[in-house]
């Protein structure tokens, strides 16, 4: 008896181990993260997810990917190195990949292409989630009109970011918010779905954000103009540009170089700005795309001297008598000679004075016209 | 467990009813044991059988006890030796002559959650000798392991305390291939860092093989289990064992290298190659125009002693941590004959260890305590492993059917000095590049760097001292469990056992200005990591035993629940105003700009359902199923997993038709198969496999939307991808093996298997138009493992003076990856360098062979270049390497890349000889892999000019003939081809150790049992054609836990902690 008792209480035992590890003893659930569905019910969750959008405008998407610098806001390899106002700049044996975009003949294994489209189709992704999220919020979670101009910020950006790849790679998959599946051809031209992107961000956004980092109604208008003087469509293009001129929103600095002065930042002459920040605990939003474009060695920043100004940037300044720049002829002769050489306090180098220098290597140049922005630029 | 075994088989209430009333008729009978040659034998059990009544022999072998009467049958028992029972009779003195159990059948075998008699096994269970494997002095036993057992390929870094490479039966998967170690009932899953548990205090040890034998750990046995338990007293012996060695350790290789002459020989002709004229600031011209070593040099350059440039007056070195490191102004005197980094970096090593161990008991109950200090320095300077360990093992019998008892492990490990995984940064490959001419430290005492010459291999003896003032890095572990064992009827045991492993530690890393390299660093920097794991496992299970005659049925019936939990905290900052190692704590950090912050935890969980069956019929046919319900915590929609799986066997041996055969002593013939899982997956999302996790990660995810330009504001992105579906790799394994002693002194185990894995989890790359969302872990691929395993051990006899015995063991495995998608060529390549992915994983290959041209010498002609590469020549030039058009289209390209390698061994092995003559003992034993190949990476680096730095000698004096002619710009040569590869085949004399046991005579006047001294060498010589640093390369990269490439990039070695040779004393002295 006593036996058959303590073969009960020791069954009873297991078997209520056995029952007590049922499902819900499986159910973990990640620490420290957010499951979209949880993101997706309020308003500040969709917000989120849209500000991470936009912070792939500063095209840097993390160190994970293979070449961080491709997607650079400043589009300084894409932009100016390829497009010849710019030099690569540092050591031959320093960023190899970046030659071949300099002398166009880089092939698809470049890791500069693969940083571009990462960066872009994050920022694409992130965007197609947020308007996925806009939309799905219940009204009681959001007015109708913080909806639409957030649907507009987001449509403006996905339009942005496709019209940075379409730059690059021209016919790109234009990636919407309902594809379930990514891989779609490139075979369409993708400018009309920008600039229907950019038509809705129009209609729906307003002249002004209180926070000065959002896509406005002028944003979207500039971009769409931008797209249309692509397709030479200059009539298109000048109506958006003098909507923005209309609006009375924006002006030209009085000083031409507080467009680049860190302490000036979203002023009247801004349309839309990358916003930067710095002592955030993270290098990474303080434009770090163009991190490697300090003064060559042992200068501020400490690295690396890319992305020097080419000649033919120089010669971009030269203007006719009137001022105007010259259209087709700037680099026909280059506009070699420095006035301002002779103000420096330049020190002694290989036994020869500043002004030895200048008698034996520079004929100062006084007659060419140039564009005095070419001293803030240079 | 013996005892308990014992007790189930033959007890019976009937016996202790019968011996309950015999008690009044209790007399004393004394006896004495003896050995083969007549010696006594101490320490021997002897119990009466039915009953926990006994005792053990004394040193010389004689022993007393109270027997109840005539009819009492004393159970006579010793390791090694044929158990007899005897039945006492009228007679007061009982003499027992042992004899050694030479085929050591009725062992039992701890089989998971029970235990089974050797001889009726059926599955494939390697039983490792454990005296023989603690010969080898390592602090862990896979290092001991090595060699020793057929299917498991063991490898280790040499980096003192570092983790373990264990493969069982092959590379089973992509992904995690760790076997499940199971200590006390414990399990440790997905570690490969085994230093936590003395070897000394391992009792026994199972490698349970095939799925039938795993099959009852499930979801995580696919990889093979390793059973383990811990030494437990012994009733009626108390026992002191005091153990010590000392050895030393010295460094083996040391690798040609440039001396400053000829790496200037090197720089000439490489520019002169290019066709550019020689400068150098570094090297100053003679008279003649001759460049020379300098006598002196600074970060620009080099100068002639005298120089103003070199005045010590106008050496300078800023103390102020933020101070202008361009203030700094350093001058070196040069090493013209050379500085040996090598000889500087590995110097000769003490280690040292001494372990305290008692145990005891009675038929209450029984203890093992023991305590161990393993000091283990590594050759390299500055590095060492120290563990200071004890443990407390205990049983007691509460009531005569009751046993409670806990084991329980407490280790204290710090490191100091590792290297880690081989990398470009590492000290290793540093003091391969560092140019000769670079002396160790500069005029004033601080370190010397290679500024001012072109190279940016950083000063390794520098990296080693920095390094060895972080006095941060330990651990401090807790294994063990408490469990209660229950006689429910005579035949039914139930047990619970509640076990724990916690460990937690702190990393220190502390980054120093290092003003001396070519690229410095300015400021230092401080980190700490600290770390919780916390594991418990929780299992009960019914064990029933039923012995019919010569037949024997046994069932097991459990649940188990196991939870893993991890957390940790990461803080850091730069800029501490004093580099004092005293001064090092976060809140010294001066630049609270530079603060890092973060955390994590994660956890999860399985619970389970096992059965398992076992029946011997007629002590010849052998059955066994086993049944393992798992769910896990990591799947979501696909939590559980079944696990079936089933041997049987046949002793021929027992058939009347062999019973007379004078050659087979023992055959069996076994097969079994079955089914295990893996439920290991990749990425940062391992644990949630079925979750897309949003996180607000400040890098990528944040936006200054207010333009405050100083602050921004969170936004959520995706990190991870979730896969609801996903599920389970599960394991087949079909084994068919035999087991024969032949004239009683040969054993022999021949075994074939395959192992197939299906369903191989992976995290799989996502389309970049998603977005940087991470991997998805998907269940991709197959792989399949085929390998012969054959056991010989010889037992001679000399005279009873003089025995020895020969035990010889080889693998061989071929491993094949069958799919890895629905498309037949995709491929995955991984062991990332400067000259892109060395290896290549492709379905109808085996897994991670190495990828590139076939390099056929040299070209030796244009007229040879411009036949061969008419379509495009691309950049081959007289004198670079040829490189193979494979595909005959007149170009160099990716289409004529190849196989070039494998790194797995064709075979692998271990010779062990022992001998025992009089009081003197030798053990031999030697180890060996054949057949692989090493991708040497570091060829890179030293054999041609894409790196500047040193170079080796080769590159001077071979250039031309096997390496390319000299020459700067030549990027062609060093791109990723067979010149790289080498055979990596070795055979390692692991062991010798000579022995002497202190004869008895002696011994008895100091009241100790056992006295043993003994010398070894360990390593003492390598045979191998390979010409880095240590050929038993295997994997690139053994870290700490999991990572998800290891076994796909195999064989790369990117500068290996070398090997070394090590000479021993040591004593054993037990009381």
């Amino acid at each position: 008896m006593k036996i058959y008792a303590r073969l009960f209480v020791i069954t009873l035992f297991l078997f209520l181990i056995v029952f007590s590890c049922k499902d819900s003893f499986l159910e973990t659930k990640p620490y420290g993260a957010l499951g979209e569905k949880s993101l997706t019910e309020s308003e500040s969750g969709a917000d989120a997810i849209l500000i991470s959008a936009y912070s792939n405008l500063d095209g840097f998407s993390g160190w994970d990917n293979s070449t961080p610098w491709g997607g650079a806001a400043s589009n300084w390899t894409f932009g100016s190195i390829a497009g010849g106002d710019a030099y690569k700049g540092s050591e031959a044996n320093d960023q190899p990949e970046i030659t071949p975009i300099e002398l166009h003949t880089l092939d698809a294994n470049n890791p500069y292409l693969e940083g571009k489209w990462r960066n872009y189709y994050d920022g694409i992704s992130r965007t197609n989630k947020a308007i996925n999220s806009f939309k799905g919020l219940t009204a009681a979670a959001i007015s109708e009109i913080n909806r639409s101009t957030r649907l507009g910020e987001a449509k403006f950006l996905r339009a942005f970011y496709h019209y940075e790849l379409f730059k690059v790679f021209k016919n790109v998959p234009y990636i919407t918010e309902d594809l379930l599946d990514v891989r779609i051809g490139n075979d369409k031209d993708v400018l009309p779905l920008i600039q229907a992107d950019l038509n809705e961000a129009v209609n729906s956004l307003p002249l002004t954000q209180p926070e000065p980092g959002r896509a406005t109604k002028g944003a979207a208008q500039a971009y769409l103009g931008l797209t249309y003087l692509w397709q030479k469509d200059y009539s298109n293009a000048k109506a958006q540009f003098d909507a923005v001129i209309g609006s009375g929103r924006y002006a030209l600095d009085d000083i031409f170089h507080e467009n680049f002065n860190a302490a000036f930042r979203n002023t009247s002459e801004s349309i839309l700005e990358v916003q930067q920040a710095v002592n955030v605990g993270t290098d990474d939003n303080s434009n770090n795309g163009d991190v490697l474009n300090f003064p060559y060695n042992g200068g501020p920043g400490g690295c690396c001297g890319f992305h020097q100004p080419s000649q033919n940037l120089v010669n971009a300044f030269k203007t006719d008598a009137g001022g105007l720049p010259l259209l087709d002829t700037y680099n026909n002769t280059d506009f070699k000679s420095d006035n301002l050489v002779s103000s420096f306090s330049l020190p002694a180098t290989g036994g020869h004075s500043v002004g030895e220098m200048i008698n034996d290597n520079y004929s100062p140049d006084f007659v060419t016209t140039v564009d005095p922005r070419l001293d803030y630029t240079v | 467990m013996k005892k308990l075994y014992i007790r189930l088989s033959f007890t019976t209430v009937f016996v202790l009813m019968c011996a309950s009333l015999a008690l009044a008729q209790e007399r004393v009978v004394t006896g004495r044991v003896t050995d083969e040659s007549g010696n006594g034998m101490p320490g021997v059990n002897i119990l009466i059988k039915g009953t926990t009544q006994g005792a053990a022999t004394d040193v010389d072998g004689n022993f007393s006890l109270s027997v109840p009467d005539d009819q009492a049958v004393l159970v006579v028992s010793f390791v090694g030796y044929s158990a007899s029972e005897i039945i006492v009779g009228s007679r007061t003195v009982v003499n027992v002559p042992m004899n050694p159990d030479v085929t050591t059948l009725s062992e039992l075998v701890v089989t998971g959650y029970s235990t089974q008699q050797k001889k009726d096994i059926s599955g494939s269970i390697a039983v490792i000798d454990v005296e023989d494997m603690t010969k080898i002095a390592s602090p862990n036993f896979a290092d001991q392991l090595q060699g020793k057992i057929t299917g498991v390929q063991i490898s280790s870094t040499n980096d003192p305390g570092s983790s373990s490479f264990v493969r069982i039966r092959g590379i089973g998967s992509i992904n995690n291939n760790e076997p499940l170690y199971v200590i006390d009932g414990v399990p440790v899953q997905n570690e490969s860092n085994m230093n936590f548990l003395n070897p000394n205090d391992i009792e026994s040890m199972q490698v349970l093989k095939d799925a039938a034998s795993a099959s009852i750990y499930g979801s995580r046995a696919s990889n093979g289990v390793v059973v383990i338990t811990t030494k437990k007293g012994k009733a009626g012996q108390s026992r002191l064992n005091v153990e010590y060695f000392v050895g030393r350790s010295t460094p083996t290789r040391s690798p040609e290298v440039a001396n400053p002459s000829e790496l200037l020989q090197i720089s000439q002709g490489l520019a002169a190659g290019a066709g550019l004229p020689f400068s150098s600031n570094f090297y100053p011209q003679d008279g003649n125009g001759n460049y020379t070593l300098p006598d002196f040099f600074t970060r620009s350059g080099g100068f002639a002693a005298g120089a103003p440039e070199v005045d010590p007056t106008r050496y300078n070195l800023i103390s102020d941590p933020n101070g202008d490191a361009s203030q700094n102004y350093l001058i070196a005197e040069a090493n013209k004959s050379g500085t040996n980094w090598f000889k500087e970096l590995f110097k000769p090593a003490t280690s040292q260890s001494f372990q305290l161990s008692g145990s005891g008991g009675s038929e209450k109950g029984n203890y093992y305590f023991s305590g161990n200090y393993y000091d283990q320095n590594g050759i390299l300077i500055k590095n060492f492993y120290k563990r200071y360990q004890t443990r407390f093992n205990s049983t007691f019998s509460v009531k005569d059917f009751i046993r409670v008892g806990e084991n329980i492990s407490l280790a204290y490990q710090t490191t100091q000095g590792s290297v880690g995984n081989p990398s470009e940064g590492s000290p290793i490959k540093n003091a391969y590049a560092m140019p000769q001419v670079v002396p160790v430290t500069d005029i004033n005492g601080y370190w010397a760097g290679p500024a001012g010459l072109p190279s940016n291999a950083g000063n390794p003896i520098a990296q080693q001292s920095r390094s060895a003032d972080n006095k941060g890095n330990h651990s401090f572990r807790i294994t063990g469990n408490v469990f209660m064992e229950v006689d429910i009827l005579k035949d039914l045991t139930a047990k619970t056992s509640f076990g724990l492993d916690y460990n937690t530690g702190q990393n220190q890393y502390y980054g120093w200005r290092n003003y001396e390299a070519t690229e410095i660093n300015a400021s230092n920097r401080l980190d700490l990591n600290t770390f919780y794991n916390r594991n418990w496992v929780w299992f009960n299970t019914l064990n029933y035993n039923k012995q019919f005659g010569e037949s024997s049925l046994s069932v097991l019936l459990g649940s188990e629940a196991k939870q893993v939990w991890y957390e940790g905290f990461n803080a850091g900052g730069a800029k501490l105003a004093l580099d004092d190692p005293f001064y090092r704590v976060l809140s010294n950090i001066t630049d609270s700009k530079t603060f890092t912050v973060s955390s994590y935890r994660g956890e999860n969980k399985v619970s389970s359902l096992f059965a398992q069956a076992n029946y011997v019929h007629n002590d010849k046919y052998l059955i066994s199923g086993t049944l393992r319900r798992d769910g896990s915590s990591k799947f979501l929609n696909n939590k559980y997993g079944v696990f079936p799986a089933g041997s049987i066997g046949w002793r021929l041996s027992k058939e009347p038709f062999m019973a007379n055969s004078s050659l087979f002593t023992e055959l069996k013939l076994r097969t079994s198969y079955g089914a295990t899982g893996n439920n290991e997956s990749t990425g940062a999302n391992s644990d949630y496999t079925g979750y897309s996790n949003f996180v607000p990660n400040i890098a990528t995810a944040s936006y200054d939307i207010n333009g405050t330009g100083t602050s921004v504001r969170p936004g959520f992105d995706q990190q991870t991808t979730g896969n609801a579906d996903l599920k389970w790799e599960t394991t087949t394994l079909l084994n068919i093996g035999f087991d024969a002693t032949i004239r009683e002194n040969f054993d022999i185990t021949l075994e074939w298997y395959k192992r197939k894995t299906l369903d191989m989890i992976y995290g799989v790359e996502l389309p970049l138009e998603l977005g940087a969302v991470g991997v998805r872990n998907e269940n991709i691929g197959d792989m399949q493992n085929t390998g012969i395993e054959l056991a010989m051990n010889y037992r001679g006899r000399v005279s009873s003076d003089f025995t020895y015995s020969i035990g010889i063991n080889g693998t061989s495995i071929k491993n094949e990856v069958l799919k890895l998608d629905a498309n037949a060529n995709t491929f995955i390549r991984s062991g990332g360098s400067r000259i892109g992915d060395l290896t290549y994983t492709t379905p109808g290959q085996p897994i991670s062979q190495f990828y590139g041209y076939i390099a056929d010498g040299l070209w030796q002609s244009q007229d040879d270049i411009d036949a061969t590469l008419f379509n495009n020549p691309g950049e081959a030039k007289e004198g670079r390497i040829k490189f193979r058009d494979l595909n005959g289209d007149g170009q160099i390209d990716s289409k004529d890349e190849t196989f070039i390698g494998s790194p797995l061994p064709k075979w692998y092995g271990g010779l062990n000889i022992n001998m025992n003559y009089k009081n003197f003992d030798l053990t031999v034993f030697l180890a060996g892999s054949y057949g692989q190949k090493i991708y040497n990476f570091l060829k890179y680096f030293i054999d041609f000019p894409a790196f500047q730095g040193n170079y080796s000698k080769d590159m001077l004096y071979e250039a031309g003939k096997s390496l390319p002619v000299l020459d700067r710009n030549d990027n062609y040569s060093p791109q990723r081809s067979s010149i790289y590869v080498e055979d990596g085949s070795w055979t390692r004399l692991k062991n010798l150790q000579i022995g002497y046991n202190i004869p008895a005579s002696v011994l008895s006047r100091f009241k100790a049992d056992k006295v043993r001294i003994y010398i070894q060498g360990q390593n003492l010589f390598t045979i191998t054609k390979y010409s880095g640093l240590d050929p038993d390369v295997t994997v690139s990269n053994i870290t700490e836990g999991f990572t998800p490439r290891r076994d796909i990039s195999m064989g790369v070695d990117y500068g290996r902690y070398p090997w070394a040779r090590t000479f021993m004393v040591g004593l054993n002295i037990g009381l």
